[in-house]
């Protein structure tokens, strides 16, 4: 058999290792809609995004960004759609298209600004002739800097035309909300055959002293505020999740949401700090809204990765597009600033969850992990390294011209969330988010499946039994391990991973090794160990020229692990992390579509300076990361 | 014309015409009269919106440089007059007027501001600066 039929045989085992059933779904319909055709008990991945900008956006209309939701849920379901600059006449200068669908996605514009940018580009409207508006639209990269710090300042301040209490703009957002709502509906695939999910979504854009506390909230059906929570009137986290309960899941509407946190990499450390936004500290009531809420991080986007901080002790692979800048005020100066700010990152707060939970009887820092692009040009999912076109907020602007280089070096194109779910619904998708059945990639399509058990697994990997088994004898990823009992074993990983099947043209990159990072409290302290459980480094390197990926790798990794420290007295929490081989970074697609030689006598073209540049990254190891297990001791463990 | 009136002119010229850097917000390529001009759009939004935000700093910005600038171009315009200070006044006349011409025609006729912060374009005219 050939190492392309072993795959496709392997990709049939692991997608139908279960066969449809016809038993009722587990999870609660709260919709009206058709059932999907294809429903899997054992369920399926399914790829999307949910941090997208549009128009709406008052940083991506600055930007000359002109696709709205319309245009971005087209976009995703592989429409083409026209992007800046633009002509006099309105024509865009280039288009771009997804070179696979996604399966959902959501429009996550910024709550505040909504109001304000609907009525600065709205002619005719009451605002539309006032000095802000004018300096936004004549103006617009000095709009863009003036009106934006407005919101980052302590207290956040909106612009005077919106009136004392804000009501003016508050009324003027729910004409995009409306809007962000009908476009949802309109390409929400309410038949059978549940082709493309749409959720009804926005972004709170929190941002005190400028370090970043960002939400992007999602909202489970059409059951919506009249207006998305902002910064401008809920101005901590604790006041946000508030405002979502009353608003919404304790409204009697059938509202309900979830908030996502992101960015925490430029937070400061307030994105997971051990105490409460006022300096109390964390009670279990606060825990558990937290917990409740808050059951998905979004780990990757292009404003860099918030796994682990660069130079991690004992984990090179920490180093992926980590920036050098500890807030967002930082990143948007460009001054580094490689301080430690404990609460930053991702694993460190998976342990420190376990401290908390320890101490208030609740960790609230449990949470799953997916990827998302937070582009603002109203394209969903548009991650390949080699399409990259900037992601349209900031200090690179394809307003006017398009740039030689297209985005800072520092930015990447962001990730995609999977979902394993029964089908492609809204009520699937976001019990999968609920119950964090997730993970995260930085672009590719890996296909992953973790399942934790207590007991080592009978079906081999790569058998059609393996998830079959996975959920019986144990729990998918973002599960809790029950207690072991008296004379239990350690618990046993069992992680399957697929290469992405790249399309027709865009082969993609194999697999190198699967890791499980385990974090454990021990003694009053948090401990973090890699462990590599399948696959190994390989010799061989990039094809800079032509970019093709280094050599070796696999097409399927699988491994049960069972972890060789474990301590039954010990809270711990695992994940997988899914690594490619090395293959081009996008800066590296630019320079060579440029023809840039560097060893040539010719000069760099200009704004390409960073081909030649030997400090610019140019490969990458793309990855996917799992949410995690947890096993969490009885007190008569401890 | 007098040293006076030759030395404002040069001035004026320089500080309408000849681009100088601006560092800040968005790096820029454009003359002081533009810079000014920001400034003072900076300075009414400060005016009507509060300190709040970058806006008093994008002000000192502009502004600071646009003096820098300015203040460089004063010289360079005291330094012309003193040098052409024995000079019969229609000379200096007619000196101002080929400088002045010169930026002004230079500036019309090539596209080598850089205006990030136009509604229309990256790289502008003279004319187009101050559209």
């Amino acid at each position: 058999m050939s190492g392309w039929t072993r795959f496709v045989v392997a990709l049939c085992a692991f997608v139908t290792a279960s066969a449809a059933g016809a038993e009722p779904p587990t999870f609660v319909r709260t919709e009206e809609r058709a059932p999907c055709a294809h429903r899997d008990p054992l369920r399926r991945p399914f790829f999307g995004d949910l941090h997208v900008h549009t128009t709406y956006s008052f940083d991506a209309w600055g930007q000359g960004t002109r696709n709205d939701p319309f245009d971005a849920y087209r976009f995703a379901k592989g429409e083409p759609v026209g992007i800046q600059p633009y002509d006099a006449a309105g024509q865009p200068a280039r288009h771009i298209q997804l070179r696979r669908p996604l399966d959902f996605a959501m429009v996550s514009d910024h709550a505040e600004k909504l109001g304000e940018t609907e009525l600065c580009r709205t002619p005719g409207s009451p605002a539309y002739d006032r000095l802000a508006c004018v300096i936004a639209r004549r103006w617009p990269r000095l709009g863009y800097a003036l009106i934006n710090s407005l919101f980052m300042a302590v207290p956040p301040a909106s612009l005077s035309f919106c009136g004392e209490d804000g009501e003016v703009c508050r009324k003027a957002a729910q004409g995009p909300w409306r809007r962000i709502q009908e476009a949802a509906e309109q390409h929400y695939d309410r038949t059978a055959a549940c082709r493309f999910t749409t959720f009804v979504g926005s972004e709170w854009t929190g941002m005190p002293d400028g370090e970043n506390i960002h939400r992007n909230l999602v909202f489970r059906n059409a059951a919506v505020p009249e207006n998305p929570p902002n910064y401008v009137e809920d101005r901590t986290a604790e006041r946000l999740w508030e405002r979502l309960d009353r608003d919404c899941i304790d409204a009697g509407t059938g509202c309900d949401v979830l908030a996502i946190p992101h960015n925490s990499n430029v937070s400061g450390g307030r994105m997971f700090a051990v105490e409460q936004s006022d300096g109390r500290p964390i009670t279990r009531a606060w825990a558990a809204q937290r917990a409740r809420l808050e059951t998905l991080v979004e780990v990757t986007q292009h404003k860099g990765d918030s796994e682990c901080r660069a130079g991690n002790a004992g984990d090179e692979l920490c180093s992926f597009e980590t920036l050098p800048y500890a807030t967002m005020t930082e990143m948007a100066a460009q001054v580094p600033d490689t301080t430690p700010r404990p609460g930053s990152y991702v694993r460190e707060a998976l342990a420190r969850g376990l401290l908390l939970g320890q101490e208030t009887g609740v960790n609230p820092f449990a949470f799953g992990l997916i990827g998302s692009t937070d582009g603002h040009l109203g394209a969903p999912g548009f991650v390949a390294e080699d399409q990259f076109v900037g992601h349209a907020a900031g200090t690179v602007s394809a307003r006017l011209a398009i740039p030689p280089m297209p985005d800072r070096l520092d930015f990447n194109p962001g990730g995609l969330a999977v979902l394993w779910a029964e089908e492609n619904s809204r009520d699937a998708l976001f019990e999968a988010m609920r119950r964090r059945e997730a993970y995260a990639t930085s672009g590719p399509r890996m296909l992953v499946r973790m399942f934790g058990s207590l007991e080592t697994p009978a079906a081999v990997c790569g058998s059609d039994a393996f998830v079959a088994e996975g959920y019986a004898h144990g729990v998918p990823m973002g599960g809790e391990l029950p207690a072991p009992g008296p004379g239990g074993g350690a618990p046993v990983l069992s992680v399957w991973a697929l290469r992405d099947a790249g399309v027709p043209g865009h082969p993609a990159t194999p697999l190198e090794r699967i890791q499980i990072v385990k974090s454990w409290v021990e003694d009053g302290e948090t401990h973090t160990r890699v462990f590599d459980v399948a696959g190994e480094d390989a010799p061989g390197e990039v094809d800079l020229a032509t970019c093709a990926p280094a050599p070796g790798g696999a097409d399927s990794l699988c491994a049960a692990w069972q972890d060789p420290d474990f301590r039954p007295g010990a809270p711990s929490v695992y994940y997988a992390r899914v690594v490619e081989r090395p293959s081009c970074r996008w800066n590296q697609f630019v320079c060579n579509a440029a023809g840039v030689d560097c060893d040539a006598k010719t000069p760099i073209p200009d704004g390409l300076g960073a081909c030649c540049d030997p400090d610019v990254p140019r490969t990458i190891r793309e990855r996917a990361w799992t949410s995690p297990i947890w096993f969490t001791p009885t007190e008569a463990e401890r | 014309m007098s040293p006076r009136a030759f030395r404002w002119t040069l001035w004026l010229g320089a500080v309408l015409a000849l681009p100088f850097p601006f560092a800040g917000v968005q790096p820029a390529f454009i003359p002081v009269g533009r810079q000014s001009m920001l400034a003072a759009l900076t300075a009414a939004f400060v005016w009507t919106e509060g300190t709040a935000g970058v806006g008093p700093m994008v002000l000192a910005l502009f502004l600071g440089q646009a003096v820098l600038w300015g203040g460089v171009c004063w010289v360079v315009a005291y330094g012309f007059s003193r040098a052409l200070g024995a000079a019969r006044p229609g000379f200096r006349q007619r000196v101002a007027l080929v400088l002045v011409a010169i930026l002004l025609g230079v500036g019309i006729v090539d596209r080598f501001y850089v205006t990030p912060y136009s509604q229309f374009s990256e790289r502008s005219s003279l004319l187009e600066v101050y559209r």
